[in-house]
């Protein structure tokens, strides 16, 4: 089974991990489900958002450096940045008010679940981080709703469906005011504010059309009264907003004022007598109803309203208006929800309760319940930007959690998720890194569990985040892991570049022996076979002469050529000169070979073997006298080092010995002689 | 199949607006691993295609797409055709067949090679099938080229093999160069002429081969690195009419130039140390550099000195794209916050570079001209 992916924001919801609060099950739940990919890319919004995270740990370590103690006072600014880029990496939504009526209501479901999230983002980013949204918060719930009515219309009937349904209707009517519907539509769309969806459909009413044979002038005057009532509704708001409806008052007296006008301006309509000349029963009754929400008549708004949200964002709107901060809030919505109690269980009620009421607790422990690691992994910046209280439950270190913190346990999940993923891994080292207790075993394990032979680019992005992180020995590991694995593949080059990048002298000993015995075993005659030797040989670089077997090598296989070419000029016949020149830098080679400590004790008599050659060359003294007394001291010590090793081979190396020793005491005395 | 995507402006604070002044950059998601993109010789003026080497690991399938890209309102991608391709991708290259064709070919980690010859304009309904060659490397290919005139394909392994691939008919023939059975590796290759050729080898070598002449290379770099025994070479690049004149990228940020008529030393460009070990300070990119390019762009801006290097860009694995010239400051022209894995520069409006990114997407990149 292929691993599956981990849809890092956009995981889909509708899985059972709805009603699972525990972790591991979650875990579980998020290898087993195979779920389809969402449009978009989700290693790159997982991407974005750490790199959010990244952006804000930086500056949280900027600041705690300033002042080790606190915070800045300013900070929830900054965590403020960081919530509306993840907002953004939540969904590109397109900030269309939720009545919007020219938006087709697409409720795949792929397009839906992003939203709740975001939706609670937002939500938490007003309560929780905005410092400027508390003094305004029922203004803030109404937008937040305006923003997200449609996607509480997956729990349950809301406005929005209401209106979606609508829509095609009216767009084939030519008298909606004849139709129910319409006028339970725009009461409800009222009741909530959307002030300019209500003003677009009543301009659809048809007492506007020129061609009628009835007398409608009267029906029209008290519509388009009213449209000019709401256009004129007086809002109490912290700044104008270009593209809605209403006039805004920010200094509450200006507005109280400007409402106790608008009122008396609704009651005077109300009460007039040209209701009575009006003849569309239904336009009296409709248009009838829309005052009565203006007027903040209860029954009214909790007809027109389905959702309990709605009904709250009703009574902030024309029961009580003068609200401003959030004093009564979650009273008001507790009132709401016995008004509006939801069919079924509904899962978002005790979350979008307990963030109204700033109940930390309660917050983690359903968001728990509803969203994947992500969401809790990265919300508790947000719960922590001005909550002194939720800090100290966040960040206490718990013995139930071995010593670590909750926010750390979050973090520490989450990142398990990524790092199981191909796509997703290399983000997981960052949250890793930022887990004080747990962080650092792990990350080094996810990097040493990093295979190896998969994409030939994959170990450098291991060793870039280890230089990144300034794991060296890491680092150092996993290099030579790679290195084992292309020399047992057969790819001796590549195995040894890793070895010498991981510093791995051991393994390269090892390396150079088996390349040795290749080397000693190619017969000189070969040349194909040392060439191809001698670009690997190369490879191992002067750098190494410091390693024994390394340092060896090189040299061996300098006087293996110069012996080659020695042998050679000797069966080409070529001249004695030539013959001569190749002798003694065969014979310079072999007097490298024999300082202390180059040579390994095993390959000293092959060597010396191959030196009787030289030794009994007939045209020149090609060893001098005082190299064939170093010689003679190495077969010396040779000799009496190994007396009690291997009986077996005693003979035959006693025979070889005989020869060698033959040759070195000639050659002694013709050098002697020559000199 | 039908899936547009588009891509949406990357909103950035420029710290020095001399930097990255004028430069426009999108970002468009995919949803699949990128291993490599390139562009497609342009079949009308206005029209600019890519082809991309994608993986998906949910499914485990490897897929080569070719796509328009359209302008307005914003880059977005619409798919024309894809193949299924029988493992990851590690090289592709594409080269313009006559005036209607183009060849695309593509490198595998399993060894394979395949060709496939598309229509350049507007989908032909029946996508031709690739031509798949059975694996003529062991194991991973890391490099391969295509000659523009012969349309001869170069491929360089990890096994130590060079394969010559040739597009017959309708077959595909290869004949195996060089092959040292896994001692040595090589890293890369580039064309210089339809008979000459780089390869990059271990520990910072180059060879210089004539596919004409056998036994060994023509000219060797051994012994110009002494005092880099470790570290790979990812890439390289032969300049298209000063054939002399490679460049090649690799381990810690290391850009280096070398002109074949001057030098016994290359010129070394960018890097977090010298060739000798010794650490060097203010360069552009720490980590692996994976892929450079003479960047013909630049080139035209700059002054022209038969002597000198040409600009070249470099992608890096800690995001950096950007220009190196000797004896010039480096002009970064994007960092990114994940690793650029590849990128191309669009021979006919050199303004325009396309980048793959490591979390599944493109990045379009427009220089101001």
């Amino acid at each position: 089974m292929a691993i599956r992916r981990f849809n890092a924001p956009l995981l889909a919801y509708v899985s059972p991990l709805w009603y699972i609060d525990d972790y591991e099950k979650a875990l579980k739940a998020n290898e087993q489900h195979q779920q389809p990919r969402n449009a978009g890319s989700s290693a790159a919004a997982a991407s974005s958002s750490s790199s959010s995270s990244r952006v804000v740990e930086s500056r949280k370590q900027q600041a705690l450096l300033q002042s080790p103690r606190a915070l800045p006072l300013d900070w929830w600014e900054t965590v403020l940045d960081y919530s509306r880029n993840i907002s953004a990496v939540l969904g590109a939504s397109k900030s269309s008010s939720g009545a919007s009526m020219t938006q087709s209501t697409k409720s795949t479901r792929d397009m839906e679940m992003p939203s709740i999230l975001r939706a609670i983002w937002d939500l938490l980013e007003i309560f929780y981080v905005d410092k400027h949204a508390s003094s305004w918060l029922p203004e803030q719930l109404i937008n937040w709703l305006e923003r997200y009515d449609k996607v509480l219309a997956i729990l349950g009937p809301t406005i929005h469906c209401k209106l979606a349904v609508l829509q095609p209707r009216l767009v084939n009517t030519r008298f909606p005011e004849d139709d129910e519907d319409y006028w339970s539509g725009l009461t409800s769309a009222l009741a909530v504010g959307w002030l300019d969806v209500v003003v677009k459909c009543l301009r659809m009413h048809g007492s506007y059309q020129h061609d009628q044979i009835d007398n409608r002038q009267t029906e029209n005057g008290l519509v388009e009264a009213v449209v000019v009532l709401i256009t004129k509704m007086p809002r109490l708001r912290p700044n104008p907003k270009l593209d809605t409806l209403g006039v805004t008052y920010t200094f509450k007296p200006e507005f109280s004022k400007a409402w106790e006008r608008w009122r008396n301006q609704i009651a005077k309509l109300n009460s007039s007598s040209f209701w009575l000349e009006c003849t569309h029963e239904g336009t009296v009754n409709g248009l009838k109803q829309l005052l009565s929400v203006l007027l903040g008549d209860v029954n009214t708004l909790t007809a027109a309203t389905m959702h309990w949200m709605e009904l709250l964002v009703s009574h902030f709107l024309f029961i009580r208006p003068f609200l401003m901060g959030a004093e009564g809030l979650l009273s008001l919505a507790r009132k709401c929800v016995q008004l509006k109690l939801p069919a079924e269980a509904d899962q978002m009620l005790d979350l979008l309760l307990a963030i109204l009421g700033e109940d930390t607790e309660v917050v983690l422990v359903e968001c728990r319940k509803l969203f994947d690691p992500w969401m809790l992994t990265h919300m508790v910046e947000l719960l922590l930007a001005k909550n002194g209280q939720a800090q100290l439950f966040l960040t206490e270190e718990r013995e139930v959690l071995d010593g670590m913190s909750l926010e750390e346990f979050h973090r520490l999940v989450y990142a398990q998720l990524l790092s199981s993923h191909p796509c997703t891994w290399q983000l997981a080292p960052f949250y890793l890194a930022s887990c004080p207790r747990q962080g650092q075993g792990l990350l080094e394990a996810v990097l040493l569990m990093q295979p190896v032979s998969s994409h030939s680019k994959a170990p450098m992005k291991v060793l870039d985040i280890c230089r990144m992180y300034e794991l060296r020995s890491v680092g150092d590991k996993y290099m030579r892991m790679v290195g084992v694995y292309h020399w047992k593949h057969g790819r001796k080059g590549l195995g040894i570049s890793w070895l010498q990048c991981g510093r791995d002298y051991e393994r390269l000993s090892c390396a150079a022996d088996e390349l040795l015995a290749a080397v000693s075993q190619t017969s000189a005659g070969d040349s194909n076979r040392l060439q191809e030797l001698d670009g690997l040989i190369d490879l191992l670089g002067p750098q190494f002469e410091g390693f024994g077997g390394l340092a060896f090598l090189h040299r061996f296989r300098d006087f293996k050529v110069s012996l080659y070419s020695f042998q050679e000029a000797q069966t080409n016949l070529a001249g004695i000169d030539k013959q001569v020149v190749a002798g003694k830098a065969a014979t310079k080679h072999l007097i490298q070979l024999m300082k202390d400590g180059i040579t390994p004790q095993r390959f000293l008599l092959p060597l010396l073997q191959d030196s009787v050659e030289l030794l009994e060359y007939s045209g020149e003294v090609l060893v001098t006298a005082a190299e064939t007394n170093a010689l003679l001291l190495k077969l010396q010590n040779f000799f009496l080092t190994n007396k009690h090793d291997d009986i077996n081979s005693t003979e035959i190396m006693s025979q070889s010995v005989a020869k060698i020793r033959l040759a070195l005491a000639c050659n002694l005395g013709r050098a002697i002689l020559k000199e | 199949m039908d899936m547009i995507m588009e891509a949406s402006p990357i909103v950035r604070a420029t710290e020095d607006v001399s930097l990255t002044g004028g430069v426009e950059v999108w970002r468009i998601p995919l949803g699949c691993y990128v291993d490599a993109v390139r562009w497609m010789p342009p079949a009308t003026a206005w029209h600019q295609s890519l082809a991309t080497a994608l993986w998906d690991p949910d499914t485990g399938s490897f897929t080569l797409q070719l796509s328009s890209l359209s302008l307005d309102e914003g880059p977005s991608i619409h798919p024309q055709a894809s193949w299924q391709l029988p493992a990851r991708v590690s090289s592709l290259k594409t080269s313009p067949l006559s005036s209607q064709q183009a060849l695309v070919a593509s490198a595998t980690f399993a060894g394979t090679i395949s060709f496939i010859v598309s229509k350049l304009l507007g989908p032909d309904g029946v996508s031709p099938a690739p031509l798949s060659s059975s694996p003529i490397h062991d194991g991973a290919i890391t490099g391969m080229d295509l000659q523009s005139d012969t349309h001869d394909c170069i491929s360089v392994g990890e096994d130590g093999k060079i394969n010559l691939s040739k597009l017959a008919e309708s077959h595909l023939r290869h004949v195996s160069l060089v092959d040292n059975h896994g001692l040595t590796s090589f890293m890369a290759v580039h064309w210089a002429s339809p008979a000459e050729f780089v390869t990059a080898g271990l520990g910072f070598s180059l060879q210089w081969w004539d596919h004409r002449r056998s036994g060994g290379p023509v000219q060797m770099s051994n012994k110009w690195t002494p005092g880099r025994g470790s570290g790979f070479i990812h890439t390289v690049d032969v300049h298209p009419s000063r054939k002399h004149v490679c460049v090649v990228g690799g381990s810690d940020g290391t850009v280096l130039a070398w002109d074949l008529r001057w030098q016994k030393e290359p010129i070394q460009l960018c890097g977090s140390s010298d060739l000798r070990g010794q650490p060097l300070g203010g360069t552009m990119a720490e980590s692996d550099v994976w892929d450079v390019k003479f960047d013909s762009f630049s080139f035209s801006r700059s002054s022209v000195l038969s002597s000198k290097i040409p600009p070249i860009m470099m992608c890096s694995e800690d995001g950096i794209l950007g220009v190196v010239e000797a004896g010039e400051a480096p002009w970064e022209i994007l960092a990114e916050p994940c690793a650029i894995n590849t990128f191309d520069i669009n021979p006919e409006s050199p303004t325009d570079v396309i980048c793959g990114l490591e979390f599944e997407s493109l990045l379009y990149v427009k220089r101001p001209s």
